[in-house]
């Protein structure tokens, strides 16, 4: 397995380890990245996720699975901290997400996750070099320090070219290479891909899902891959499967041995 | 563990760092951004000009006072404040100078200063802007002047204004652009007192109450509340504009908003992000509204009534006033940023308004208490009219109180309207069979308030008109209480130098078809003002309903519909001062008819002549009054025929002091009257039917031309708010729009949909409207005249206007709903 520990330091340099420690999380890479304990979410009567347990470890990468209306979106949120579990857990590096402030939350989404939606979510206001900067822009980095980051990564991408144009100027393709550099300039520890390629070609989702995972393992992040399709998750070194709010036999709820 | 003070700095780099995106995300919104910016920029510039224009008042009047009194003779020896005046007998060096300040050329006010230098001119100061004193057959006169004088109308004030142009008065020595100023160098007067000519030293005075351009009433406190109540009424369509201006795009800003939180912005940056917006916006909003007032000024001086009228650079706000405006309208805008953010979640997955309880949408008749409240406070100071009337407290009712009544029913009109459209779309969606009417009350239901933002600034404008317009026609109803139109053509002299010669030249003068002389009786009693005249006299000047009235007979007439004394706010607040004292008889009170009056000469003789009581009429008849025929008031209270007025006191009067000269109504004719006038009496005041009418309209005819336009404006603001706002609202609904229309729903059935969304909130929202409206108009007329007098067609003006404007911004959207259907809608971003 690999070191929990970034490959990379943060953007923002060092990772602030007494903030963290405040903040209740954890640096011990025994435990799990991220986990899910009797998951529970519920949208008034519906439940969509009922008492999921799942475990990541840093640097895998994991598709889940499962027809629309299954509630994997829903997973993703809350693993993310954008929704607030019913009842239950996700607890991330020893951490409980949801008892962590705003502020906390909003800090880890801007430093230690990443996120690529099926529609890129750019900024149209912004050309692509400044939406790939957003996130460190966010955190007080400095904006030529950002603008050359962005930079660099939007290279590794292979969409400097593009860098200057704004995202109603390029393909889909490109937006979603773009949304893969915003989401890992950062040097995330998670990314989250919710149907990353959803409104892609074949040939331009290919190419998209091979720049995230490529780039994801190098940094040594862990992938959550939501999706429908076999074919991305193919991408995966291991699919969890939800079916109407729970986790379907044969999954894998938690990472192997070997990969541990 | 990082210790606060090291936190601090990052925090400080974040701040600016956000500071610095926000003004990026503000400037780099591609067109619909910059469209949006510009748009609140323009509506932000419109109320900052308000504001400034508001501001600009008083100094603009305070400029108009002091060169006024620049202009006025001054008995005040130069450079040492000690007052000469009454000049002693045999001083050597001094100036006669006879002011005339109310001739009037075709309808514009003409003052004529007639200057004599006794002894040496060494000594003696100037008019300002004036090199030298004039010599006498010399002319020193206003460009405005020179050019009328060069034109060939100029032929008939030549007449009045003998002598060789010497010089032009340059803009130093003007009150307001285009003033019409004569200086004539005079051989000095052989009895100057009985001329009225007055002893000076030069000009100059510290603000006086004989300002030579104070030559009509001056503005009633009334009126100055009134322009009050305008310029407040004016800033509640530009707000609903404004409004309607931010919220544009704002699905998509909402999703910027969400991103940006998905990013990780904490709610308190993106707060700052959104307020940053919101005050560059404004910022660039009082640089529009400085450049609007400085391109508007120059076009005060033609809309306002005389007092006000100045150079335009006088219509500049004090600086304390302007940076409090400029300071203030950018931390609003701030504030209002993040206000609108109040009650809105965000968060990462998207921008979520609270959702509003049931209970809301049952309180909604809640919606009509600011309305209720803003009424109930006009009514409040109703008790208080008595103070107003007596003028006791002219301060009353404070600007502040008024201000607030009038916000709470502005606030209230606007806040019903969709209390209103819900109401009525519940059982409209019940009970219609068609698919059109349904969608767009169901919509309605849904979301109230979208549809009836877009309409608001129609609304409060039509509100604004009805209670502008229901206030306006009062002023001159009851202020100019005459009943009978005013003959077509009538010019009133009076001067203690009439004479049966100059009734004679009067008649012969062409165009004039009669001359009625008249006596004036001055009384503090019931009727304020007394006219003696012939039957003969009395007939000819009566257009229309002449009482019966035999030669011979005593007998007494007054207005039909004469109201009670003029309220004291109505009452000019520039006394004017006639230049030639007419003789006039004082009469005491008593004057009931059949009872006593008592009447004594006074003027010219230095020992009041005794009281001599007389009976006025048994029957006094109510009659239909001309305007003017009693100058300097705007009406006789009581006509008597000769007969009524024993000889002993008639006796007493200078015959003729006042003379009606009833003409074909040419200007050219009235021209030729003042002609002969300055002839033979130069310091005569007269004054024509259009001057008359001037004074009986105190808003005047420049203010309610200025009034229809800011109106017709105003509605043209609304209107592009009202059309922006629907274009927007298709856009942001394009692909339900699209997705409906390949349901097959027919586009037709879909511009009903909008068509009902729209038009419901705005009847209800005008029924409120110009109910509130008229109710705002009765309180405000009986506050300050303590009567009512209504008129419905500006209602239905109003109502009609903001209908029309609705139904074509409509009609421009249907476009955009043809262009929402196509399968193009169908694309997601």
């Amino acid at each position: 397995m690999r070191p929990v520990e970034h490959a990379q330091p943060s953007a923002d340099g060092p990772a602030d380890t007494a903030s963290e420690e405040r903040a209740g999380l954890s640096r011990r890479g025994a435990e799990p990245l991220l986990e899910t304990i009797g998951l529970r979410r519920c949208f008034g009567p519906t439940v969509a996720l009922d008492g999921i347990d799942m475990a990541l470890r840093a640097g895998e990468v994991v598709a889940v699975m499962g027809p629309s209306g299954s509630g994997k979106s829903t997973l993703l949120h809350c693993m993310a901290g954008i929704l607030a579990p019913s009842s239950g857990e996700v607890r991330y590096r020893g951490a409980r997400l949801d008892a962590l402030p705003e502020a906390v939350r909003s800090r880890l989404r801007r430093d230690d996750f990443g996120f690529v939606f099926q529609f890129g979510g750019l900024v149209a206001e912004l050309s692509t070099v400044e939406n790939v900067a957003l996130p460190l822009l966010l955190g007080g980095t400095k904006r030529r320090a950002a603008h050359n980051k962005a930079v660099e990564w939007m290279d590794r991408l292979g969409v400097a070219e593009i860098a200057e144009r704004r995202p109603g100027e390029v393909s889909g393709g490109q937006q979603q290479r773009v949304a893969v550099a915003r989401a890992l300039v950062t040097g995330p520890r998670v990314v989250f891909a919710d149907e990353p390629t959803g409104a892609l070609d074949t040939l331009a989702g290919e190419a998209v899902l091979a720049a995230l995972v490529g780039a994801a393992r190098e940094q040594g992040a862990t992938v959550v891959l939501v999706t429908h399709e076999h074919r991305v998750a193919a991408y995966a070194e291991r699919e969890v499967v939800v079916r109407d709010g729970k986790l379907a036999a044969g999954s894998c709820p938690r990472a192997s041995e070997e990969l541990a | 563990m990082t210790p606060p003070s090291a936190r601090r700095p990052q925090q400080v780099m974040r701040s600016a760092a956000t500071i610095h995106l926000g003004v990026r995300l503000a400037v780099a919104g591609g067109r619909a951004g910059i469209a949006r910016g510009a748009l609140i920029a323009a509506a932000v510039g419109l109320g900052v000009a308000v504001l400034f224009g508001v501001a600009s008042v008083g100094p603009a009047l305070a400029n108009h006072e002091a060169r006024a009194a620049a202009q006025a003779p001054s008995c005040t020896t130069a450079g040492t404040g000690v007052r000469a005046c009454p000049v002693p007998a045999g001083a050597p060096n001094l100036l006669e100078v006879l002011v005339n300040p109310g001739d009037s050329f075709r309808g514009r006010p003409l003052t004529t200063v007639h200057i004599a230098v006794v002894g040496s001119a060494s000594h003696l100061g100037h008019p300002p802007g004036v090199s030298r004193l004039p010599s006498p057959g010399q002319l020193v006169v206003s460009p405005a002047l020179s050019r009328i004088l060069t034109s060939k109308d100029g032929a008939l004030l030549r007449p009045r204004l003998r002598g060789q142009v010497v010089a032009t008065i340059t803009q130093a020595g003007l009150v307001y652009p285009g003033q019409l100023l004569a200086y004539i160098g005079a051989v000095p007067p052989r009895h100057p007192a009985q001329g009225g000519w007055e002893p000076a030293t030069g000009f100059g005075a510290p603000a006086s109450p004989y300002s030579i351009t104070r030559h009509a009433a001056g503005l009633p406190v009334a009126v100055l509340l009134f322009l009050v109540l305008l310029a407040a009424v004016v800033l509640a369509p530009i707000l609903a504009f404004t409004a309607t201006a931010t919220r544009l795009s704002a699905a998509t800003r909402e999703r910027r908003l969400a991103t940006l939180r998905l990013l990780g912005a904490p709610p308190s940056q993106v707060r700052l992000l959104v307020a940053v917006e919101a005050g560059l916006a404004a910022a660039a909003g009082c640089v529009v509204g400085a450049v609007l007032l400085l391109a508007g000024r120059q076009f005060l001086p033609f809309v306002l009534p005389g007092p006000l009228m100045a150079f335009p650079s006088a219509f500049t706000p004090p600086w304390s006033q302007a940076a409090a405006i400029v300071l203030a309208v950018p931390v609003l805008a701030l504030v209002a940023g993040s206000a609108s953010l109040w009650k809105v979640e965000l968060g990462p997955l998207g921008v979520r308004r609270r959702a509003r309880s049931e209970r809301k949408h049952r309180t909604g008749p809640l919606r009509l208490a600011p309305l209720a409240l803003g009424l109930a406070g006009l009514a409040a100071m109703l008790p208080y009219h008595h103070a107003l009337l007596a003028g006791h407290n002219p301060a009353f009712p404070p600007a502040a109180a008024l201000a607030v009544s009038l916000s709470l029913i502005v606030g209230g009109v606007i806040a019903a309207g969709p209390s209103s459209g819900v109401v009525v779309a519940g059982p409209l969606a019940k009970r219609t069979r068609s698919p059109g009417v349904l969608l767009g009350a169901r919509r309605l239901q849904t979301d109230p308030t979208s549809s009836s933002r877009i309409v608001g600034g129609v609304i409060v404008v039509a509100f604004a008109a009805t209670l502008v317009l229901g206030i306006a026609p009062a002023f001159t109803k009851i202020v100019a209480p005459v009943t009978a139109r005013p003959r077509h053509g009538m010019v009133t002299v009076i001067s203690a130098n009439t004479s049966a010669a100059l009734l004679r030249k009067l008649a012969a003068v062409p165009g004039v078809r009669g001359v009625v002389p008249v006596e004036t009786l001055q009384t503090n009693g019931q009727f304020t003002q007394v006219s003696v005249v012939s039957c003969a006299g009395l007939h000819q000047i009566l257009a229309t309903g002449a009482p019966k009235c035999t030669s011979g007979v005593a007998a007494g007439f007054y207005p039909a519909g004469q109201p009670r004394p003029v309220p004291a706010l109505l009452r000019p607040v520039v006394t004017h001062s006639l230049p030639a004292p007419s003789r006039s008889t004082s009469v005491a009170t008593g004057e009931t008819p059949g009872g006593a009056l008592s009447a004594a000469a006074d003027g010219l003789s230095s020992q009041p002549a005794p009281f001599r009581p007389f009976a006025l009429p048994a029957r006094l008849t109510p009659a239909r009054m001309p305007q003017g025929t009693a100058i300097p008031g705007f009406g006789s209270d009581l006509v008597l025929t000769r007969s009524a007025v024993p000889t002993a006191v008639f006796d007493q009067m200078l015959p003729y002091s006042t003379v009606m000269v009833l003409t074909n109504g040419s200007w050219q004719a009235h021209q030729r009257v003042r002609d002969v006038v300055a002839a033979v009496a130069p310091g005569a005041f007269v004054l024509d039917s259009h001057q008359i009418s001037g004074l009986q309209n105190p808003l005047g005819q420049k203010v309610g031309k200025a009034v229809g336009v800011g109106l017709a404006l105003l509605l043209v603001v609304a209107a592009a708010g009202l059309l922006i706002g629907s274009l927007d609202a298709v856009a942001e609904r394009r692909q339900t729009l699209a997705v409906l229309s390949a349901a097959g729903v027919p586009r037709r059935t879909l511009a009903t949909s909008i068509s009902v969304a729209t038009a419901m909130p705005l009847l209800g929202g005008l029924a409120i409207a110009e109910a509130a409206a008229l109710a705002a108009a009765a309180l405000f007329q009986l506050l300050v005249f303590s009567r009512v007098s209504l008129d419905l067609a500006p209602v239905a003006v109003a109502a009609g206007a903001a209908l029309a404007t609705v139904a074509v911004a409509t009609l421009f959207t249907m476009p955009s709903l043809a262009r929402a259907t196509s399968t193009e809608g169908l694309r997601t971003d």
